[in-house]
């Protein structure tokens, strides 16, 4: 087992996903989540597991996945933490990603909320409307004539 | 041995499955988190492009509180003449929004163009502007009158600072500056005076290039805490620390003495509510500094 002062010092928490599944973690772990602080602050009985009522068990995981990472401050470097952040992001499909914005948002994780956020600012960049609609499954529903007079009224933005 | 027909249809499936499961769903997110976590990340050109998206989104680009403003539409103008009519819309599109939001606080603007043209009055009477990056190779002219109330940091990188009075009254326009960074070269005779109360942190770089007839800066900037002044231009590196009344002798080592001692010098003579340094660039460059204190 780790023996390192952080981890022999924490005390152990258990949350709860919103599909009931239950996870142990180090309480230094949960607390990158400012609302899960705050629960416990309040909270008289650190036992009882602490319910994260809109976030599923496969999201919980991704995210005690990050917190894990990001807890332990001391064994990477900047750098290699920016890369295992990319990595992370990269293995997500959308509908994860959009899962994950919503708990990170949820849970008040500022550093998950802008990894997720700048990753998906990252597919709108440099691409057309077109291509935006068809990676977010967006309907276009302007008229042909609408759209034209949309795009008149800044046509820059529209030039490659 | 397969059956090709199967197999097409074992594999439509999943495909139809997963057209299922990617929903639009970043059309569902509240605007707020489109609008401050998403679109503030983006340079302005893409955001302004999803107004083509759908009515969800025709305008929510008009939300963004941070301009970050791409020049290539204008760089191209000069390659592409037919394209030229682009850039007096991108100008109005600049005008426009400036003097229609109120809400801009964070402002960011590269331009390159061949022909230099003049900025948007409208940029320096933006009363909720906090922070202005100028990265331009056009003239740094300010309008006769101007008021950046919450300005708090201020960039400016220009090939040359004016010759008139601009950088002083542009300064003296932020009551509430309080960083800032120059960078370009200083006419060799005009002196430029920079006055600030609120001022606490200024970099200088390439600041002196032109230094052949002796440049002057004139700095009154009683709450200064941090001087850097970089010059590269003769590949003479000179980094200055100021911490001016807050210096303590421990910072001797990181800032040298005589930053130390000109602290003293100022409490032997009285100067408690802030003092005046002068940094004269003499005949032969910078490596003739001489600092005087007042």
């Amino acid at each position: 087992m780790a023996s390192t002062s952080t981890s022999t010092l924490s005390r152990k928490l258990i949350l709860k996903s919103s599909d009931g599944e239950k996870f142990e973690v180090d309480e230094n772990v949960a607390m990158q989540s400012q609302t899960i602080k705050h629960m416990i602050e309040d909270l008289d009985d650190i036992n009882s597991p602490i319910p994260v009522s809109i976030v599923t068990g496969t999201i919980l995981s991704k995210v005690i996945e990050y917190c894990k990472k990001h807890a332990t401050e001391d064994s990477d470097s900047d750098e290699q933490l920016k890369q295992w952040d990319k990595e992370y992001a990269n293995n997500m499909d959308l509908n994860t990603l959009y899962y994950l914005l919503l708990a990170a948002n949820y849970m008040e994780i500022k550093g998950l909320l802008e990894l997720i956020t700048q990753c998906v600012a990252d597919m709108i960049k440099g691409k057309s409307p077109e291509e935006i609609r068809a990676h977010f499954n967006i309907k276009n529903d302007f008229t042909p004539q609408e759209e034209a007079n949309i795009r008149n009224e800044n046509p820059w933005a529209f030039e490659n | 041995m397969f059956d090709l027909k199967a197999m097409l249809r074992c594999r439509k499936r999943p495909k139809r499955d997963e057209n299922n499961a990617v929903k639009d769903r970043i059309s569902n997110l509240p605007d707020h988190v489109l609008l401050d976590n998403i679109l503030s990340y983006l340079p302005t050109k893409d955001v302004v492009a999803t107004s083509l998206l759908s009515r969800r989104w025709r305008r929510l680009f008009t939300g963004v509180t941070r301009l970050d403003c791409d020049d290539s539409p204008i760089s191209h103008c000069a390659e592409h003449p037919h394209l030229t009519e682009l850039f007096p819309t991108f100008k109005m599109f600049v005008d426009n929004m400036l003097q229609a939001s109120e809400g801009v606080k964070k402002l960011d603007i590269h331009i390159r163009v061949r022909e230099p043209d003049k900025l948007p009055s409208a940029i320096f009477n933006c009363r909720t502007l906090e922070v202005l990056k100028l990265d331009v190779n056009l003239d740094l002219e300010v309008p006769s009158t101007l008021c950046l109330p919450n300005l708090k940091e201020l960039h400016i990188s220009v090939v040359c600072f004016p010759i008139d009075d601009s950088l002083t009254r542009l300064v003296s326009s932020c009551p509430s500056l309080e960083y800032m960074t120059l960078c370009g070269s200083l006419s060799p005779v005009i002196p430029i005076s920079i006055s600030s109360h609120s001022l606490r942190t200024l970099k200088l770089n390439t600041f002196f290039c032109s230094s052949i007839l002796g440049s002057k800066l004139v700095l009154d900037v009683p709450n200064l805490e941090y001087l850097c002044s970089i010059e590269r231009a003769k590949a003479f590196l000179l980094v200055k620390r100021f911490f001016g009344l807050n210096a303590e002798e421990r910072h001797c080592e990181i800032h040298g003495r005589l930053l130390y001692t000109a602290k003293l010098v100022a409490k032997q003579e009285g100067l408690n509510d802030g003092f005046r340094i002068v940094i004269n660039d003499g005949p032969k460059g910078s490596d003739q500094s001489v600092y005087h204190i007042h």
